[in-house]
């Protein structure tokens, strides 16, 4: 089982990847830097995944929790850098090299500030307790 | 009588490279009339933090800058800053150093040459198409990737901004144990990267042949990485204390980087693998001199779409001289000697995978920074990267606008630039009036 995180700690809610991988100081874990290859190398082999990542919504603070066949997937991603690879294209290219765990869950949690510097929103800080056992319960099982 | 005629091509984002910024490109009657390469990446404002900063938090610092190539500021500053503390250290150091450095060659140029370029090259906008095609690219990257990573964590203490390069040498030398335990990992990654020459070699190539003055490090020892004269085919034979003398760096409206280019002539020039290649193909080992002849690529090479031949032959170059480095390994009886602390300055430059680092810095008597001035590789190729399209869009008016702005940015990632380092991404107009 390996918990990962993508985004940026200093982009406020973007950071919530990593500010939950600090809960979990016992689990395999990986903050991803953003390139293809990396994620790929560090899900081969596991037969869990929980993947964790801020998006864009309506309601800050919002969880989402999705298999991968759930994982909306018909709109592809705005694509701003190369070597930070769109997540859900990496995930496309990790499934198509057998590299995806079978067992992957992605949670989404809706952020509401991208702006420069570190701490999350009250909205998406206030959602911090309830994704922690969410995780905690989907690692359990 | 001529109609004025007026295209526009507009790539909002153009991906598959390092950072944020757009390129630009104004058509009237088949005529450029503006072309600009913007870099709209923020600028990062390494050098004035450095400032009032110990010597010793320089490496991990502008190591910062990149997640990408962060060995390559390690070593510049801690060459420069040994330079002004008049440091030598001895060759089992340096061995250390160049192997850490192979490292990241080989992590950086196998992210750029599968997973970045090699699609262009068949007309595809991505790997997850690229692997559909050709189901081993995503192996051979991992394989790759995993040995690079695997010797910058030994060396270098972690995989990705490592933390342990300081100057005088290293906070830790690896055991010649650890270094063993890479073999295996560094023979699988030789024969990939073997592999991934043979097949890029084949690539169908734009025909586009450029005069280029080609600039890179220089040294009768060996294929260059952290030492050696700065050569270019037109002339240029200096050491890094005279870099500000041969090359200044201008500000340009459209751009958040700088441009780097010949004081003298105001010329662009180009740096990376296709300039090192070019300069010092002798000092490659004879094995790979003959491997790249039966495979026709010999120097002169003025194509830039070539460059990623360089790149894969690199990448070979780097698992076989880590492997060598690692069989003559000899640990430092002391992970690192200690700088005699002093006002002083010192320049220098390395071969970070895009091509010359260079770094200078002046220090004061309690080893504070209190001037730092870092030129990466892509603020030196920028205004190449714009003559190149000015050489290349001509070639392609008669294709779909679709076509040509896809090969514009093939010639754009010719130079795997690193647009984060440079400010100091990509979305392409081309506008015909």
């Amino acid at each position: 089982m390996i918990l990962v995180a993508a985004g940026n700690r200093f982009r406020r809610d973007d950071g919530v990847g990593p500010r939950l991988l600090d809960l979990f100081p016992t689990q395999e874990r990986f903050h991803w830097p953003g390139d293809p290859l990396s994620l790929l190398s560090r899900l081969e082999g596991h037969e869990q995944a929980i993947m964790v990542d801020a998006v864009q919504g309506d309601t800050p603070g919002q969880i989402h929790r999705w298999t991968w066949d759930e994982i909306p997937k018909e709109k592809p991603e705005a694509v701003t850098s190369s070597h930070r690879g769109p997540v859900v294209e990496t995930l496309k290219l990790a499934e198509a090299s057998g590299k995806l765990p079978p067992h992957f869950l992605l949670y989404a949690v809706e952020a509401s500030d991208y702006s420069w510097g570190e701490g999350l929103s009250a909205s998406v800080e206030a959602a911090l307790a309830s994704l922690e056992k969410r995780i905690r319960q989907d690692i359990e099982r | 009588m001529k109609n004025s005629s007026k295209r526009v091509i507009e790539v909002k984002a153009l991906a598959r490279v390092e950072g944020e910024g757009a390129l630009h490109v104004t058509l009237k009657d088949d005529e450029i009339v503006a072309l600009r390469f913007q870099i709209f990446e923020p600028p990062r404002f390494f050098e004035a933090f450095l400032q009032g900063r110990s010597y010793n938090e320089v490496p991990d610092i502008t190591a910062r800058i990149c997640g990408i190539c962060p060995v390559a500021y390690q070593m510049s500053s801690v060459h420069a800053l040994e330079q002004a503390f008049g440091l030598k250290l001895g060759e089992n150091y340096a061995q250390l150093r160049r192997l850490l450095y192979c490292g990241e060659w080989i992590e950086s140029h196998a992210l750029h040459i599968l997973m970045l370029h090699a699609p262009d090259f068949f007309g595809l906008s991505s790997v997850l198409e690229l692997n559909q095609r050709f189901p081993q690219v995503v192996e051979q990257g991992l394989r790759l990737k995993k040995a690079g990573n695997a010797l910058v964590t030994v060396v270098g203490g972690r995989e990705v901004h490592p933390i342990n390069v300081r100057v005088g040498g290293f906070y830790r030398a690896p055991e010649r144990k650890e270094l063993r335990e890479l073999i295996p990992s560094l023979k699988e990654a030789r024969n990939i990267a073997r592999e991934v020459l043979d097949w890029v070699a084949d690539f169908p190539f734009p025909e586009l042949e450029i005069d280029y003055e080609f600039v890179s490090l220089k040294d009768p020892r060996e294929y260059p990485m952290n030492r050696g004269r700065l050569v270019s085919n037109k002339g240029i034979d200096i050491c890094a204390d005279e870099f500000t003398t041969v090359f200044e760096e201008r500000q340009v409206e459209h751009s958040n980087a700088l441009h780097c280019l010949r004081r003298d002539t105001g010329g662009s020039y180009q740096v990376g693998p296709l300039a090192r290649f070019n300069l010092c193909f002798e000092q490659l080992p004879a094995s790979l001199q003959k491997i790249a002849a039966e495979r026709g690529f010999t120097p002169p090479c003025n194509n830039p779409f070539k460059s990623i031949i360089a790149r894969a032959l690199e990448t070979l170059y780097a698992c076989q001289e880590a492997l060598r480095i690692i069989d003559s390994y000899q640990r430092p009886d002391r992970p690192h000697l200690e700088p005699d602390i002093k006002v002083g300055s010192g320049s220098w430059f390395t071969e970070a995978p895009r091509g010359i680092l260079f770094h200078s810095y002046d220090v004061d008597e309690n080893g504070l920074i209190k001037r730092a001035e870092i030129v990466p590789p892509t603020s030196q190729n920028q205004a190449r990267m714009e003559d190149d399209l000015r050489r290349l869009i001509p070639t392609l008016l008669h294709l779909p606008t679709e076509e040509m702005r896809a090969q514009c940015e093939q010639a754009i990632r010719n130079y795997d630039p690193c647009i984060s380092c440079a400010t100091h991404f990509l979305r392409l107009d081309i506008e015909r009036l």
